[in-house]
Order: structure tokens, then C-alpha cells, then sequence
């Protein structure tokens, strides 16, 4: 675990997400991962009460929630239940992808 | 730059092949019986077809390309439209040019998909390498979640009741009622009923969210002289947009291509929202329903509950019409057909032959598309205005 590891250029250092083969912003290929802070804010919460994939059937309902990141890129993420939109907030990544918000007090 | 006008330019003879919940025909099934429903309705032979404009999800791997050999069509314009709920409009804006340019002189445009059990959850699993790569991972809900995401967002900030945005639901399903192709038409809705809809993606309901279901839709374009030589009704195009991957920077779709070129698309047509006897937008959810009525200036921004409030919405209501045939909350969603439906019964509304109730006085009315969830919204817009 630990924060997102998202896209940025070498060139434009603008970060980006999902991850692209070019930049978004100057479709340079020379894009590294780095980690990001993880803090951000979270900014639209909802949930999900029904999956299309079985992995996840049983630990349903889950938390979902919009996050810009202190970097400027939003992602959606599983989030804490008590993860309201407005909050201050710290991403952590874990393996296949997967994002947990924790809110911060 | 103001496009050029489509002069002399119309579409005619919308089609429908009858939705059905679930199908083990194959796609070709659905867009080749469109096909013949549009040969039969106008009068042609197939050689006559010389443009075809086709859209499908579960025809892949095949495209248009394939479908010309299918129904053994030699036409000298050719488009493939994966664009899902935007490609009714863009079909018509490309057939459109297409003639008017003497590209070809009719273009069948239709669009069809199959739905066989698990199919939807088989669309969903390959829809895209964005959602593939970033959406999936979190919780595996498909499109729900985004769109859970960009409806809670705007209840928060625009102030906006769960009542509010039911009134949509609400209301396609009462239009619904008088259309024998609607597929949730013989279910009435009330607010209660609606209230104890199961949750989905909390704020959405299973109520909220389209049905997938199998079906096929389409419409010809043709040049105005050759409608009337053809002894058929025919609806104008007055002007168009589309948009694509507007406001990328909005870390909530709030908004879509159609705010960046609704002013476009009225000066094309030479009137206003207020002009428009009904609005048929792509209603995968509701509150995407609201965003198009808000981007193409039927409602302030931001100013949903208001006008949902004051806004009947049905045929009947007496104020503007919203999704005459009841949309794809009412009928169901047939896949790539979902983005014509709107334009199809706005051509079947303005030439007085709706399958479900008639608009009073229909002359004019809007139509707006929205397709292809790639991560956190769709990413293709579009609009159009028709009038007889």
C-alpha cells in the first residue's frame, strides 16, 4: 500500500489519470510514474449497492467517492463509509488498481 | 464559423423493430429487419440505397463494412458509428452532408443490438481500457457508479431532491404508457413505488436506471425533392452539433458538449429552446436528462428542482414534452438503438405518426444524444433541431 502512483510527463510535468501511452496535454511518450501525495479533497460521494463483478458480492455495500488530488487529477476511488463530499481526504493504492479514501481529521 | 445550412435536406420513414427484453438473434437480425422496414416504407428497391450509416455493440467484431455484405448492399458511402447514445444524430448529421453534398442520394441509417443473458454484463466488462484499467478495480458497478457519482454531486450542489429528479423517471414512464414498444409501458410508476425502487448505486435506483433489452431503430435521409417524388412525409433538419470530451477538466461531468455549442445550434436553426415543442435528450439516467436540458438553455444551470418542479413533462402536460414515447426509461435500452430512439420518435411525432400519444401541434422539437462511457462520463454529444 501506498499513494497513487499515477502518470506524469517528462516534458510537461502535468500528472494524469487513467493511464494513457501519450500525455494528455502534449502527447509526448516520455511519461513516468511517481507517487503522488495522496491528499486531496473529496468531491461527489455515492454507492454501490450492486456489482456486475462476483469478486466483490460480498463485501457490498461499498463507498465510492470522487477525489482530486493535491496533483489536479481526479479519480473515483472506494472510499471509507464515513467519506463525505467536501472532506479532506488521504488516498492509498493497493494492488489490481484498487484506491481506499480515508478521511482525514 | 456558422456551418452551412442543410438546404432541401430530410430525414424519413422511421423505423422500429419491436424491443424485447431478451434475444438469441443475432444483431444483424435487428438492422436487417430495420432495413426492410425502411425498402418497405418508402417504396425502393434495395439497389436504391446507395449510403448506409449503421451502429451496433454486439455486431462486433463486424462493422458496417460486414453489414454491406450481409444484406448484399453496394453502397458508395459507408460510416460506422461506435458512439452508442450519440449516434442517432451523428448518423444524421453525416447522411445529411452526404446528400447534400451528392455523396450518395439515400442513406439508410440504423442502428440494432441483441441482448442474450449476461450480454450486458459482457458489454460492460470490455467497454473500454480507461474503465477496464481505472473504473473497474473500484467495485466492479460499471456505468452506475460514474453516474451515481455525477448524480450525487448534483443533487449536493444544485440543491436537488431525490423527488426532484424522479419526476424525470416519473414522467418517461406515464409517456411511456400510451406506447405498445415501450417495454416498461404496462408498469406504472408513482412516487411511492419509485421511492422503494431498490438501491443501485445509492442516490440511483433500480428505477433510475435503463433496462437493457434487444431492438433496432432507423430512419432514410434523402433530398426534399426526392421525398416528395417518393410520396413521403419528411421531417427538415434545421442544425446540429456534436462535441466530444468537453470539459475534460471538470472533475465531475457536470456538463457536457452541448454548453459549449448551444448557441451554435439555435442560430443554425434560427429559434430557441422556447420554440421547441418537446425535447427528446438520451436518458441513460436522469440526471443526464437534466444536464441536457440545462446545457441546451431549456433550464438555467443549476436550476433543476425549480424547473422539474414546474415542468409537466408529459405529452398532455401542456407545457414542454419530455421523451414523448417514455425515452429509454420507459422503453428500455437496445443497446446502440438507445441513441436513435430519440430522433426516430421525434420524426414519427412531427409526421403525426407516433406508436404511443401524439404531441399536441408538433412541429419543432430538439434532440440531443450522449454516449460512450469511457471512465467518469460519456464523451460523445450531440443535438439536433427538426421541423415540419
Amino acid at each position: 500500500m501506498t499513494a497513487p502512483i499515477l502518470q506524469r510527463c517528462q516534458d510537461c510535468a502535468q500528472w494524469q489519470h487513467p493511464r494513457r501511452d501519450v500525455c494528455r496535454h502534449c502527447l509526448s511518450d516520455q511519461l513516468t510514474d511517481v507517487t503522488t501525495s495522496g491528499h486531496g479533497r473529496a468531491v461527489a460521494r455515492a454507492d454501490i449497492a450492486v456489482t456486475l463483478d462476483p469478486a466483490w458480492t460480498h463485501q457490498l455495500p461499498l463507498a465510492a467517492v470522487v477525489v482530486v488530488l493535491e496533483e489536479g487529477v481526479a479519480l473515483i476511488a472506494l472510499a471509507d463509509p464515513d467519506v463525505a463530499a467536501g472532506d479532506a481526504v488521504l488516498v492509498s493504492q493497493y494492488p489490481q488498481g484498487r484506491y481506499r479514501v480515508r478521511r482525514l481529521s | 464559423m456558422r456551418p452551412l445550412p442543410y438546404q432541401g435536406i430530410v430525414a424519413t420513414c422511421p423505423a422500429t423493430m419491436a424491443y424485447t427484453r431478451q434475444s438469441e438473434r443475432g444483431a444483424a437480425w435487428w438492422l436487417g429487419g430495420v432495413l426492410r422496414q425502411l425498402l418497405a416504407r418508402a417504396g425502393i428497391a434495395k439497389r436504391d440505397i446507395d449510403g448506409l450509416v449503421a451502429a451496433s455493440f454486439t455486431l462486433a467484431p463486424d462493422t458496417s463494412v460486414a453489414l454491406a455484405e450481409h444484406f448484399g448492399l453496394e453502397p458508395r458511402f459507408l460510416e460506422w458509428l461506435p458512439t452508442g447514445g450519440a449516434s442517432g444524430v451523428m448518423a444524421l448529421r453525416r447522411a445529411a452532408r452526404a446528400v447534400q453534398c451528392g455523396d450518395a442520394e439515400i442513406v439508410a441509417c440504423i442502428a440494432g443490438d441483441t441482448n442474450r443473458p449476461g450480454g450486458f454484463a459482457d458489454l460492460v466488462r470490455n467497454f473500454s481500457a480507461f474503465s477496464s484499467s481505472a473504473l473497474r478495480p473500484q467495485g466492479g458497478a460499471g456505468p452506475n457508479l460514474p453516474f451515481a457519482l455525477i448524480t450525487g454531486h448534483k443533487m449536493a450542489t444544485d440543491g436537488l431532491a431525490e423527488e426532484d429528479l424522479a419526476r424525470i423517471v416519473l414522467t418517461s414512464r406515464a409517456n411511456a404508457g400510451g406506447n405498445p414498444n415501450a417495454l416498461l409501458g404496462r408498469k406504472p410508476l408513482d412516487m411511492a413505488g419509485y421511492l422503494a425502487s431498490p438501491p443501485v448505486a445509492p442516490p440511483l435506483r433500480r428505477d433510475d436506471c435503463v433496462m437493457p433489452c434487444a431492438g433496432g431503430d432507423g430512419f432514410l435521409v434523402m433530398s426534399a425533392d426526392r421525398a416528395a417524388s417518393l410520396g413521403l412525409r419528411s421531417v427538415q433538419l434545421l442544425g446540429s452539433i456534436e462535441r466530444h470530451n468537453a470539459f475534460a477538466d471538470d472533475p465531475v461531468a457536470v456538463r457536457g458538449g452541448w454548453a459549449m455549442d448551444a448557441d451554435s445550434l439555435w442560430a443554425q436553426a434560427g429559434m430557441g429552446p422556447g420554440d421547441m415543442d418537446a425535447l427528446q435528450s438520451y436518458d441513460d439516467y436522469p440526471v443526464i436528462s437534466l444536464i441536457q436540458m440545462e446545457d441546451l438553455g431549456f433550464c438555467p444551470k443549476g436550476d433543476g428542482a425549480r424547473f422539474l418542479r414546474e415542468t409537466p413533462l408529459t405529452v398532455t402536460g401542456g407545457g414542454l414534452v419530455h421523451n414523448s414515447c417514455g425515452g429509454q426509461l420507459g422503453c428500455g435500452q437496445a443497446g446502440a438503438a438507445g441513441g436513435f430512439l430519440g430522433l426516430v420518435e421525434a420524426l414519427r411525432q412531427l409526421m403525426g405518426e407516433p406508436l404511443g400519444r401524439q404531441v399536441p401541434n408538433a412541429r419543432r422539437m430538439a434532440v440531443s444524444g450522449y454516449g460512450m462511457v469511457n471512465y467518469d462520463r460519456c464523451i460523445a454529444s450531440a443535438a439536433a433541431v427538426l421541423a415540419v
